[in-house]
């Protein structure tokens, strides 16, 4: 059983059809691309998953359990947690809330609970604290517990926005170019970041990214879609080598 | 700032304490206490390390210790104001010497001994009928702006429309009171004893916030799809909703208004004949719900905003995409902001009818919403203490107009600025006022706090108050 099964999904906007038929199986502890040229649909196929938008036609399932009419909250309980392609943090809140407020769903003190700082409450919200501060620790950014991510430099924020993502220890990391706008000293940092991650915790990495380098040196296997639908498999030496997908990137030498 | 806040301080404590004894107020024991005082303060602004951490406080500490004494003996005071401000001083002293045993009852012991004082000095009439409805509004309006601040500052929306639920408020809990505790054309004969008044008060009041709350739970529906202007709009509409209906239902005075509630706070005196006492509690009892009410209101704010669940909504303001994907349930939140702030609305509501005994739709207009979104902005969006310093300026500054347009007027006469058959009136307070905010949003946008609490300006602060 696949932990994350996607079958024939088609996603249509309008007159659009922005995703068509599109199947992956992600296993556990997987580290698998998801690449295509500029608009394929590779957010869009993201934001299906994570219960953003409601596939047109097609059926996800996460841990065998479809996952259609669930809203995106509910989606992350089950386990799907995933950063953006442009940094999607909460700015005017300290790195550690950021941090915390991920933990939302799994508050069961509610509005009465926080107003009469229950036994529960204190609980909660002692782990959460807890919880956040190891991830911090763990990714080397508990000295920026404090700070606003506003003031952080770009590849820190990156990296808080992962941290944000695991800390609610998923089992499906969706990263979404997690190296789009990082320089050559960030980018080295960061495939070491998530080959470490990948090792160290028990989680199944899917990612969107432009840059070869980073998809090429960690991912086990790489799909390729183009306007909606997957145009090649295979292990990054074979995608290399498609003809399909040289055709998609750089277009056909035949006029 | 800082560099001046000791010698200011300083200064104001030696000119009072020489107007005191250069009037004569104070003779024997308080003069020899103000001196200690006065000298305790100085040799604590400019002592060293230590003296400043306990110096003052000591003096302080004995010298509040000193005024219960006196109190409690019954001993005639020079001033009830002098008394006052000891109790305050004395109390602010104790919390800072004993205060981190128990930081927790820092803020409550606090405000019970400003309660007290402020009761004190409007029984002693020291403070009169006047100024203590001024302190009353100044209550009710840091309740309102509080409770859009939550809607408008930390949730992002934009919220027209706050005098809705406010009305709706102010109606439910005066039909009830008036309908168990009064005598009136609609209701007739109480139908409880008119003594139980003071008890069943809150309980009215708490009817009135969730009625209140209930038109939040509406108003959120739409705003689960709609934001920004559209949303703004919807919240209009709700407003004048609500005010057209009540304005139509003769039943309840319609346009005419409602009244009748001016007995039952009276009634609140007989509470001793509940246990079959004779005597009456012939206290400000309104003043007493108003400071309640608004301790209440902030305290309950504070602990939603400070909590992760009550974060949720800070997050839906700053990314709603990511509160909604990292594990947000973005409706349920806007339905707890949209029903807490509107439900605080009403106990504003329902504090206002009281207090001033009679409640008419036209006072719930937009003119009242748009006071309440003024104290918002002025105060600074997403800060708490900013919209409580807002509402006592903005009530302080619409009293002071009163007074201060008479003189405008004269001033403008006698230079021959303005012709002489045109006198300035009152009208101009609803110029002045909305240029200040034209004012504020062209050189302090962020309002006078911007998203931060007057702790963080002023850390020292800590020792007093950090109810979390």
């Amino acid at each position: 059983m696949a932990l994350l099964d996607v079958k024939d999904v088609t996603q249509q906007f309008g007159g659009l059809r922005a995703v068509s038929s599109f199947s992956v199986a992600l296993e556990e502890r997987e580290l698998v691309g998801l690449i295509g040229p500029n608009g394929a649909g590779k957010t869009t196929i993201f934001n299906l998953v994570s219960g953003f938008y409601q596939p047109t036609m097609g059926t996800i399932r996460f841990k065998d359990q479809p996952t259609a009419g669930l809203k995106p909250n509910h989606v992350t309980t089950l386990g799907v947690s995933r950063t953006f392609q442009n940094i999607r943090l909460w700015n005017d809140m300290t790195v550690l809330d950021n941090i915390r407020v991920a933990h939302h769903s799994q508050l069961s003190y509610g509005f009465f609970g926080c107003s009469f700082r229950s036994a529960r409450y204190r609980d909660q919200e002692k782990d959460i604290t807890a919880n956040a501060m190891k991830t911090l620790e763990a990714l080397d950014l508990d000295q920026y517990a404090d700070e606003f991510p506003k003031n952080l430099p770009y590849g820190t924020r990156r990296k808080v926005e992962i941290a944000r993502a695991l800390s609610i220890h998923p089992r499906l990391l969706m990263l979404d170019e997690p190296a789009a706008g990082l320089n050559t000293a960030d980018l080295t940092g960061l495939i070491d970041l998530i080959g470490w991650i990948h090792k160290e915790f028990p989680i199944t990495i899917w990612m969107i990214e432009h840059q070869m380098q980073v998809v090429m040196s960690l991912c086990q296997r790489i799909q390729v879609i183009d306007f909606g639908a997957t145009i090649a498999e295979g292990t990054p030496t074979e995608i290399q080598n498609n003809p399909a997908v040289i055709k998609a990137y750089l277009g056909d030498d035949t006029i | 700032m800082k560099n001046y806040t000791k010698p200011i301080l300083a200064a104001g404590l030696w000119a009072m304490i020489a107007w005191l004894f250069l009037s004569g107020r104070a003779d024997g024991y308080w003069l020899v206490a103000l001196i200690l005082w006065g000298g305790g303060a100085t040799f604590a602004f400019y002592g060293g390390e230590r003296a400043r951490e306990y110096g003052f406080w000591v003096v302080l500490g004995t010298l509040s210790v000193g005024a219960w004494w006196l109190f409690f003996q019954d001993r005639r005071m020079d001033s009830d104001w002098i008394l006052c401000i000891h109790l305050l001083l004395g109390a602010m002293g104790l919390v800072r010497l004993f205060g981190r045993a128990a930081p927790a009852w820092n803020a409550p012991f606090l405000l019970a001994v400003l309660l007290f004082c402020l009761v004190w000095l409007s029984y002693q009439e020291s403070i009169n009928v006047y100024f203590q409805s001024v302190l009353m509004f100044t209550g009710i309006n840091i309740i309102m702006a509080t409770s859009l601040n939550l809607v408008n500052g930390y949730m992002g929306e934009f919220n027209c429309g706050h005098a809705g639920p406010m009305a709706v408020g102010a109606y439910v809990s005066s039909l009830m009171t008036v309908a168990l505790f009064g005598k009136s054309q609609v209701f007739g004969d109480p139908s409880l004893s008119p003594a139980l008044a003071l008890f069943g008060f809150p309980f009215c009041l708490l009817v009135g916030m969730a009625a209140a709350a209930f038109i939040g739970f509406l108003i959120s529906i739409p705003s689960f799809k709609t934001r920004g202007d559209y949303l703004a709009i919807i919240t209009i509409a709700v407003s004048y909703i609500i005010k057209s209906t009540i304005e139509n239902m003769n039943v309840i005075g319609g346009a005419r208004g409602f009244m009748g509630m001016g007995q039952v706070t009276q009634a609140m005196d007989k509470a001793p004949q509940v246990f079959g006492l004779k005597t009456s509690w012939d206290l400000p009892w309104m003043m007493i719900w108003v400071f309640l009410g608004t301790v209440f209101s902030v305290w309950l704010l504070r602990r939603f905003v400070t909590s992760t669940y009550g974060k949720g909504i800070i997050a839906i303001c700053q990314d709603e995409i990511a509160a909604e994907i990292m594990s947000v349930n973005t409706n349920r939140m806007k339905i707890a902001a949209f029903m807490l702030s509107s439900g605080l609305a009403g106990l504003a509501g329902g504090l206002l009818a009281h207090a001033i005994g009679y409640v008419n739709p036209s006072t719930f207009n937009i003119l009242k919403s748009t006071e309440a979104l003024l104290m918002v902005y002025l105060g600074g969006m997403g800060s708490l203490s900013g919209s409580v310093i807002a509402a006592v300026l903005f009530t302080v500054l619409v009293d002071a107009l009163r007074f201060i347009i008479p003189i405008l007027n004269s001033a403008l006469h006698w230079a021959h600025l303005i012709p002489s058959s045109y006198e300035v009136s009152q009208v101009w307070k609803w110029v002045l006022i909305p240029l200040l905010l034209v004012v504020i949003m062209r050189w302090r946008p962020e309002g006078l706090m911007g998203n931060r609490e007057l702790t963080d300006y002023f850390p020292g602060l800590r020792d007093y108050f950090r109810f979390k």
